[in-house]
């Protein structure tokens, strides 16, 4: 989850795309499992996906690393295969759903699938790391009579969840995600066994799992024997104290509030940041590049001033298409791309455009009056507010570039300055 | 044994060394480790917190469950009671004592000092003037790590200095020595 629109599960591309899925429980399977990947895809000249949820993303242990293997042979196709013409498509998709046995009895005889039984009150199917947290309750809590069927690898191994709803009445459904296996479960069981989990209300239906939530499910719940702490306030992530956006944003604010109806839509990255106080002014945060688009957008149904704040990076990854598109249609929009020189939010990598932002502005077509440079910083903000304004002002397509370089860079590329 | 950590503090005031520091310590003891942490954003004065489970076993989950963790050591007093519910009832909170205001409904810094103050175990310190006094302001994240050394037990206190000298060698033996006395300096307050 964590930074998407909602949660979105990518099992569902893996059984869309008729693929296998591996889904590791923990940071060694994670490793071990990227072997096996490329062994089982080399072998089936498919793609495998591997599935890693939020919390292994973020976290980790000691893992066991194994000999480095030689390098493939490059071996570029020869074949018709890449040539998607209906014709070839469709005889693709045929071998692909012959592919499809060898996939269900991998899966079936997969190591990573198995079974850990203490019992039979309880069926439950614990999918990738949702497995952790199961086998952390039943430690914690020292839980007896479980039938526990891990899953790693898809498509679902049919014939060892008939095995668990031959043994248990109910089976519990442990993943992270949205519910996809706790719907197959249902599917494969029918009324062979009352299938639970996050659709049925013994598991949240929203948010990463987590060890409370499971023990809950098991029938057993964390304590917190000292309770909540009651003189607390929320502190929410800030832009940095002398970030160039902060002064983006101050003129703009300024400016903005002079026109009724204004709207500022953002984009993805540091400055997303301006959505939050101080400030509070963006009104849009989609995907990479919505801020222009949906600015165009607006502009074109009638919004006016309809602003777009972009960052240099997210620009160059997918704001260009959108500009042209304006430029196309003379929309009536002011784009600011924010240039403080990086790829900030990720951790300050390169950015793609750096130093070609006017050049790419007017490339696409830009009027050269309309494509205006400033230095963010404080002494600054009257004459930034007075080209916004000015912008604002001219009916088209106008680019303001606020360019001076991240803080947190900054500060590093000082540091090694100073070293040599 | 198992230990479970949970370090926490505003973005920037250095954390993850401290993570850096045990994990150090406890791969060298040969323990098993798991370190789990919010992401992205962390340099940007909001609230930070990462989980550390130590232990002899395997260990499972990456998170730490309610009540189920020994030790909260934390950067900032009032982040310290964010994690309040995930504290076991014979838990230690080991924290700085010095407020970072940077949000406007920071909480009355009375009210907060008792609320702490009635909890049971509660080690409290400036240690920023400390760090200052014996080292060097930077260094305040290792007074913390000293102070709470004494309840991480399942690493010693020696295992954790001889990992601040790995971990900060390549910066030359004056940081290390600073380091060093910032962490002495954590101990030595009981
Ligand atoms: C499609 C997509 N790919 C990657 C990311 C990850 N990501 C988050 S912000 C960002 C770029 C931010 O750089 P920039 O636009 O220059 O803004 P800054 O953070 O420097 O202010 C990226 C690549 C994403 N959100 N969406
Ligand atoms: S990391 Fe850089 S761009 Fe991001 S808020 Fe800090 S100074 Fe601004």
């Amino acid at each position: 989850m964590h930074s998407s629109q909602n949660e979105q599960d990518s099992r569902f591309y893996g059984k869309f795309a008729l693929i296998p899925i591996l889904e590791p429980s923990n940071q060694q399977e994670a490793y071990d499992m990227m072997k096996v990947a490329f062994e089982m895809s080399e072998k089936l000249q498919e793609p495998v996906l591997l599935r890693v949820v939020t919390r292994l993303a973020h976290s980790r242990a000691a893992v066991e690393v194994g000999a480095q293997g030689d390098e493939n042979a490059f071996n570029p196709s020869t074949g018709r295969g890449w040539v998607l013409l209906p014709g070839i498509a469709k005889k693709q998709y045929a071998a692909l759903l012959e592919k499809q046995p060898l996939m269900l009895e991998a899966a079936e005889n997969s190591p990573y699938n198995r079974n850990e039984k203490s019992g039979t009150k309880l069926g439950v199917v614990a999918c990738g790391i949702g497995y952790n947290y199961v086998k952390e309750a039943i430690a914690n809590f020292k839980i007896d009579g479980i039938n526990l069927l891990k899953i790693s690898q898809y498509p679902l191994p049919e014939s060892k969840i008939l095995d668990l709803a031959a043994e248990c009445e109910e089976i519990l459904v442990v993943e992270d995600g949205q519910p996809v296996v706790e719907t197959d479960v249902k599917t494969i069981v029918g009324d062979k066994a009352t299938v639970i989990g996050r659709l049925t209300g013994q598991l949240p239906r929203t948010g990463e799992l987590d060890p409370d939530s499971v023990s809950k499910a098991l029938g057993y719940e964390t304590q917190s024997p000292l309770g909540t702490a009651k003189n607390l306030a929320g502190r929410p992530p800030q832009l940095c104290q002398g970030c160039g956006h902060r002064d983006v944003y101050t003129a703009l604010k300024e400016v903005a509030a002079e026109y009724e109806g204004a709207r500022i839509f953002g984009d993805i990255g540091c400055y997303t940041l301006g959505a939050l106080p101080p400030f509070q002014a963006l009104a849009s945060c989609v995907d990479m590049g919505a801020s222009i688009t949906m600015a165009k957008g607006a502009a074109d149904a009638g919004l006016f001033p309809s602003i777009a704040v972009i960052g240099d990076s997210t620009f160059t990854h997918s704001g260009m298409t959108g500009l042209l598109d304006a430029v196309n249609d003379n929309s009536n929009i002011t784009v600011i791309i924010s240039d403080n020189l990086t790829t900030a939010m990720t951790g300050g990598q390169d950015s793609a455009g750096t130093n070609k932002f006017e050049a790419i502005c007017l490339g696409l077509g830009v009027s050269p009056d309309h494509v205006k440079v400033v230095t963010p910083t404080p002494p600054n903000i009257p004459e930034i507010k007075r080209i916004i304004k000015e912008e604002i002002e001219y009916n088209g397509v106008s680019v303001i570039i606020p360019r001076r370089e991240c803080m947190q860079t900054l500060m590093r590329h000082r540091k090694q300055a100073k070293k040599q | 044994m198992k230990k479970d950590l949970i370090l926490c503090g505003v973005g920037g005031q250095g954390i993850l060394s401290i993570a850096t520091i045990i994990g150090e310590a406890a791969t060298k003891a040969g323990l098993h480790l798991k370190q789990a942490e919010v992401h992205g954003m962390s340099q940007r004065g909001g609230d930070v917190q990462s989980n550390l489970r130590l232990s002899t076993d395997e260990i499972y989950s990456d998170l730490i469950s309610k009540g189920g963790a020994d030790v909260i050591i934390s950067m900032e007093p009032m982040e310290s009671l964010r994690y309040l519910p995930y504290l076991g009832k014979d838990g230690w909170i080991v924290t700085s004592s010095k407020p970072f205001v940077n949000i406007p409904n920071y909480p009355d810094n009375e009210a907060l000092q008792a609320e702490l103050k009635a909890l049971p175990h509660v080690s409290q310190l400036d240690i920023d003037a400390i760090a200052k006094k014996v080292a060097n302001p930077k260094a305040a994240n290792m007074v913390l790590l000293g102070m709470a050394a004494p309840y991480i037990e399942i690493v010693s206190v020696e295992q954790l200095r001889e990992a601040i000298r790995t971990v900060f060698a390549r910066k030359g033996d004056a940081i290390v020595e600073s380091n060093l006395k910032a962490f002495d300096a954590g101990v030595a307050h009981k």
